[in-house]
């Protein structure tokens, strides 16, 4: 089927819309961002068919070495702009970041799926509903964050990015190396390496900032 | 296993100890945002020759002349470039006419790179983008070897943050050179060279962030 990808695309971005309207003002940030992360991974198939027909390149080395620039650069518009324009806050930077990566790998794990739909099974599916969201939210959390560090320094906006951006799209074509070959486990377990320290990283200031507003509260009691 | 492939692999278990090493010691300490700028360039570093590896034993061959390890490379010494320029040079330099003498010293740096950039590219049969890629990356090496040499020889501030910072900037401004070396052994061929050069590099990765957090510590003495 042609439009496949058009069709999933709609089953998923309408629902997520309508619920956009309901949701209280706090989630809905992060519902757009969801429904931001699947528009664009259906911007990216397209994006990359065309690069996929114009290079030579078979299917390993074109998502080692083309797809995950693609794939990473388009990401990091929405974080860019979400941080620039809308809101710099630390706690609503790591959710729409991460909501946006999560929409992104919906998408796209579906489309595999359906694509595969007679080689998969169970087992696969969530291997790769826990590594595929998890690379893609890592990325997007990797550059929000960094961008938000980097912000303060004006003239160096752009080298950061640049950095920043780099180290996104070597981390991806990491995964994408390791999850097309036999060595798949080490696929699965980046990732989740990589997300853990992250996690523990962002609890552990939450905890911090938790305590200093809770002291702070204390102290205008007083 | 090739042994290219086994230099690159130490080079990576390096760079991970690196990378754990200065991950733990954020996470046990407040530490400047310089050091995490030094901690996410070895990061950078590190994932460049773990791409490498992990690309030839999944494919089995070399990676591309062209792969995204050559961002990585960039943004590496981006991340290098923005610690020294970005957080240090405004306490180092004052723009003042009795520092000038210390803004054209590392410009030797630079014009040795220059040279040696014509020396080793003249001559050499290799395609126009792959030669935009290599020149590019090097000017982003150049741009941060500059700053590490500047403040390798600066006089010290109120504070000693810069004299603190002498061995970091030391190792950095080796691991530029190395790594410009490194692009230069990809034009030429010159496999031994490499060889030799890998293990090095994944050395300084090391030290590099060792180095810094030791330094950094001496700062809040």
């Amino acid at each position: 089927m042609e439009n496949l990808i058009y069709v999933l695309f709609f089953c998923m971005v309408i629902p997520f819309c309508m619920m956009l309207i309901i949701v209280p003002k706090g989630a809905k940030m992060n519902t757009a961002y969801i429904i931001v992360g699947i528009t664009i991974c259906l911007f990216i198939s397209e994006v990359n068919s065309i690069f996929m027909n114009a290079l030579p390149l078979n299917m390993f080395d074109f998502t080692t070495t083309v797809s995950p620039i693609t794939e990473e650069l388009i990401k990091y518009i929405p974080i860019i702009f979400f941080i620039y324009v809308l809101s710099d806050d630390k706690d609503k930077v790591i959710g729409i970041a991460f909501a946006e990566g999560v929409g992104f790998s919906v998408l796209e794990n579906i489309f595999i799926t359906v694509q595969n739909i007679s080689a998969v099974s169970p087992t696969w599916a969530l291997a790769r509903g826990i590594s595929s969201a998890l690379v893609h939210s890592v990325t997007c959390l990797i550059m929000g964050l960094g961008f938000l560090t980097i912000k303060k320094k004006k003239k160096l906006i752009a080298p950061g990015i640049l950095s920043l951006w780099s180290l996104a799209v070597i981390y991806h074509a990491i995964f994408n190396s390791l999850i097309q070959s036999k060595y798949n486990a080490f696929g699965i377990a980046l990732p989740l390496l990589t997300f853990l320290p992250e996690a523990i990283i962002i609890f552990r200031d939450r905890k911090k900032n938790n305590k200093k507003n809770a002291d702070n509260k204390i102290a205008e009691k007083i | 296993m090739d042994r290219q492939l086994i230099a690159e692999i130490f080079t990576s278990a390096l760079g991970i100890i690196g990378l754990i090493f200065g991950f733990f010691r954020m996470n046990t300490k407040k530490m400047p945002l310089y050091f995490t700028m030094i901690l996410l360039s070895e990061f950078t570093g590190t994932l460049v020759y773990l791409f490498r590896v992990v690309y030839k034993i999944c494919s089995g061959s070399e990676p591309l002349t062209f792969n995204v390890s050559a961002f990585a490379v960039m943004g590496s010494f981006l991340f290098l470039f923005f610690a020294n320029y970005g957080e240090m040079d405004m306490l180092a330099d004052d723009k003042s006419k009795a520092l000038k003498k210390y803004r054209i010293i590392p410009l030797i740096i630079v014009l040795a790179f220059v040279i040696t950039d014509i020396a080793v590219f003249a001559g050499q049969n290799i395609n126009l983008f792959e030669k935009i890629i290599f020149l590019v990356t090097i000017f982003v090496i150049m741009l941060a070897a500059y700053y590490n040499m500047k403040h390798l020889i600066i006089p010290d501030v109120e504070g000693g943050i810069i004299k603190a910072m002498r061995g970091y900037n030391f190792v950095a401004l080796l691991y530029e050179i190395l790594s410009v070396a490194i692009i230069f052994t990809q034009v030429l061929g010159d496999s031994y060279l490499r060889l030799a050069i890998t293990p090095i590099i994944g050395l300084c990765l090391l030290i590099m962030v060792i180095i810094a957090d030791r330094e950094v510590e001496k700062w809040k003495t």
